[in-house]
């Protein structure tokens, strides 16, 4: 039950022909929970997004998208000496202009901002999301966790990318949906990954951004054709790295479990009782762990033993279907 | 109908023609004009809301939703105040926004504030910025000059904010600012509030609330695109002559009295013109016969107001009417021996940080 | 405090374990309370009452005294009040 393939993805298309595309804004990206149209000038972008984006379709013309982006290059006597690019949607102009050689990272965080402000019908929880036997496997963002490369590694280990940053659940389905944005790693994580999965295709590295030096892991294939796949819950696993740690996976306190969800969340407070309720399923079906661990294939394959019980105690079928429109 | 998207606010049956295409852009529009939750809540009340195709329907749920968390957080923060500023002494008056939600009135739905707007007359502002400051509530660090503009040519103080509460408050003491070209004396609209329906809040006359509402707006200092304030001011209109027999001869009359005429007029021109605002023949008149000057002005915001079209760059004549209703809302505000170091304060401010 | 309190209509609850997850419709506020916080709106939503009241009905209840009672819940009250958790039971519904 795989959506229809295809014709072409955005990491076949000529480079000329995707300027083309970009710069006339006929270029779509459809996430899963939401879609971007983007606009863009720069041929810098347009490189960075072939790579980070291959795996997308390359659609021809799209009838909607959710938000209406464009990058462009500031004008004057900056292109010269300080080149920018400016992020706007609809005459919003939300953020002061980045370097233009960041027109990537400035995409991806300013998108992530109109996601988080727009879509109050999920809860967005802020959390890595993965699929394996058609339940969601959910990492609560804390900082310092390590969570990011956890998910970038999980995800080139079998495990299906539904998001990094995102966790988008549906409070009326009681299901999980990818925001399928590219897994940004930062600073050593960029390292760490290369190092685990050499061939994993990582964008180019943004050294100097305010968050430190940014590089993006693209998507690959099978977590692109399944992206509209509505996904059941499964566990939810708060990680904790720390150097030189034994590998400890303990369950969490079920008010912990909620906290970690709600209170974490990017719009919890927005979807009201709904939003309380959604937390509320998720605390009540999901079993909460803490999964201490220093070695990425220590963490894997706890999460791997984890999930035939996870597995077991849901008697997960395969995750439901979007109807397409 | 040159923004179908504005009509269906009053119309919403129209949308059942509509395109995906149509849709986009209706979405696009309201949304950052800040009237999808409007229009979401007019499609809802005429019970159309299985009409609407997916991709427009999960964005109008959401904002929706956001709408009412929004409004909710509002209530509260004055149910809180309420409290506080129980002993006050005086009467505390919701403005704006707040107040039709307190008054329940048909622009409640819909409505996205990120602040509260209240008044309490000038004797009892210490008292309750003090009673405010006990609760919780903080004043922005500013710098000499900024307080000074509060304290002394400012209608308001500065905006205050409470960890538990993710709004601001605006608290004010007249509705207008004393050197701005119209001075209004707070006690005689302070003698015409009437209750709302929230405990401990009062609200502006009807007549009143029209003025203030059309004052914000026309002599304002960026009035770009402020079509959702025109939409406040139909709804107010339509309502408060529905209810209120004799309303627009004291609407006039009132104005006359605060001196708020070229507003008004101003409100009732474009509400009626792009809203379909029943406006009676009088007032029409009125603004026939309102002059030269006034009609220049009316152009001005006619090019200032309209909505931009998407995907194009802003029509050179509404950057230019931009740039000339500036510079007249600050000529009549301050005389220049303050305007210009007020200017170059701000200037140098902006110049500091990150340029929005 | 002699005003009267009850609990308001739409607040939700989920118990987890030795605290409960609570949800305001007035606030929009969710707090973790402990189990004395819950008795007391479960108390309010019965019938609206005064502090007194709920720790006479929670005396009445379980095997401690009232004092002891209200030594504990005497800190919960504010806090609940303050999160829209209790409102006047003369209170007009709002919008």
């Amino acid at each position: 039950m795989s959506a229809p393939a295809p014709t072409r993805r955005i990491g076949d298309c000529r480079p000329d022909e995707l300027l083309e595309r970009l710069s006339h804004g006929r270029l779509w990206l459809d996430y899963g929970a939401t879609s971007v149209r983007l606009k863009s000038d720069s041929r810098a972008l347009c490189q960075h997004l072939s790579k980070v984006y291959a795996q997308f379709p390359l659609v021809e013309e799209a009838p909607w998208a959710d938000h209406h982006v464009s990058i462009t290059c500031v004008g004057g006597w900056r292109r010269l000496f300080r080149p920018q690019a400016d992020f706007s949607c609809d005459f919003q102009h939300p953020f002061a202009p980045f370097a233009a050689d960041t027109a990537l990272p400035l995409f991806e965080w300013g998108s992530n901002w109109l996601i988080g402000q727009r879509l109050a019908h999920l809860l967005l929880l802020h959390a890595g999301v993965l699929e394996r036997d058609g339940l969601a496997l959910v990492l609560p963002a804390i900082p310092g966790s390590g969570k990011s490369t956890l998910t970038a590694a999980l995800s080139l280990r079998g495990w299906r990318l539904l998001s990094d940053e995102f966790g988008a659940f549906c409070p009326d389905r009681m299901r999980f949906v990818a925001m399928l944005k590219p897994v940004a790693l930062k600073n050593q994580s960029i390292n760490v990954i290369r190092s685990f999965a050499p061939e994993a295709p990582l964008g180019p590295a943004f050294p100097k951004t305010r968050k430190g030096t940014v590089a993006h892991l693209a998507a690959d294939r099978d977590a692109v054709d399944r992206r509209l796949d509505w996904v059941r819950p499964g566990d939810v696993v708060i990680p904790r790295w720390v150097a030189d740690a034994s590998l400890k996976l303990e369950p969490l306190a079920p008010h912990v479990l909620f906290g970690a969800l709600a209170f974490n969340a990017f719009n919890y407070q927005d979807s009201g009782s709904r939003g309380f309720d959604a937390v509320s399923h998720l605390t009540t079906v999901c079993s909460g762990w803490q999964l201490t661990y220093s070695r990425l294939d220590d963490a894997i394959s706890a999460l791997d033993r984890l999930w035939h019980g996870v597995r077991d105690q849901h008697e997960a079928p395969s995750g439901l279907r979007r109807e397409s429109v | 109908m040159r923004w179908p998207w504005l009509q269906a606010l009053h119309q919403p049956e129209i949308i059942s023609s509509w395109s995906l295409a149509q849709w986009e852009e209706a979405v696009r529009q309201t949304r950052r004009l800040r009237l999808l939750a409007r229009l979401a809540e007019s499609i809802a009340d005429a019970g159309l809301l299985g009409a609407l195709p997916e991709q427009a329907a999960r964005l109008l749920q959401a904002e929706r939703l956001t709408s009412a968390y929004r409004q909710r957080v509002v209530h509260w923060a004055a149910t809180c105040i309420a409290r506080t500023l129980g002993d006050l002494g005086a009467p505390l008056v919701l403005l704006k926004g707040s107040a039709y939600q307190a008054q329940r009135l048909p622009i409640s739905a819909g409505r996205l504030p990120s602040d509260l707007d209240i008044l309490v007359p000038r004797p009892a502002l210490a008292k309750a910025l003090a009673d405010l400051k006990g609760e919780g509530w903080e004043e922005p660090e500013l710098d000499q000059h900024d307080r000074r503009y509060y304290h002394e040519w400012s209608h308001e103080v500065p905006p205050m904010r409470h960890g538990s509460h993710p709004i601001e408050l605006d608290l004010h003491h007249n509705i207008l600012p004393p050197l701005g070209p119209v001075a209004i004396d707070m006690q005689t609209l302070l003698a015409d509030c009437v209750p709302s329906n929230w405990a401990g809040w009062s609200v502006l006359s009807p007549c009143d609330q029209v003025l203030h509402s059309a004052a914000h707006l026309f002599f304002d200092s960026e009035p770009l695109e402020r079509v959702r304030d025109l939409v406040d001011l139909d709804g107010l209109l339509r309502h408060h002559a529905c209810v209120n027999e004799g309303f627009w001869p004291d609407l006039l009359l009132r104005a006359e009295q605060l001196r708020l005429i070229e507003p008004l007029l101003l409100a009732c021109h474009f509400c009626s013109s792009w809203l379909d605002t029943p406006v009676p023949s009088s007032m029409h008149s009125r603004i026939r016969s309102a002059g030269l000057a006034h009609g220049l002005v009316r152009l001005l915001f006619s090019a200032l107001l309209a909505p931009a079209d998407l995907d194009r760059p802003r029509p050179i004549a509404q950057r230019v009417a931009a740039k000339l209703i500036l510079w007249r809302y600050h000529l009549r505000r301050m005389p220049l021996r303050l305007l210009v170091p007020h200017l170059w304060h701000k200037w140098r401010a902006g110049h500091g940080g990150d340029v929005r | 405090m002699t005003v009267a309190l009850r609990t308001p209509a739409g607040v939700r609850a989920i118990d987890l374990g030795p605290v409960w997850a609570v949800y305001s419709p007035l606030s929009g506020q969710t707090l973790i309370l402990n189990t004395e916080a819950v008795a007391i709106l479960e108390v309010l939503r019965e019938e609206p009452g005064d502090l007194a009241h709920v720790c006479n009905s929670l005396a009445g209840d379980g095997q401690h005294d009232a004092g002891e009672i209200e030594a504990r819940c005497h800190g919960a009250w504010k806090q609940l009040i303050d999160a829209g958790l209790l409102e006047p039971s003369a209170a007009v519904e709002g919008c």
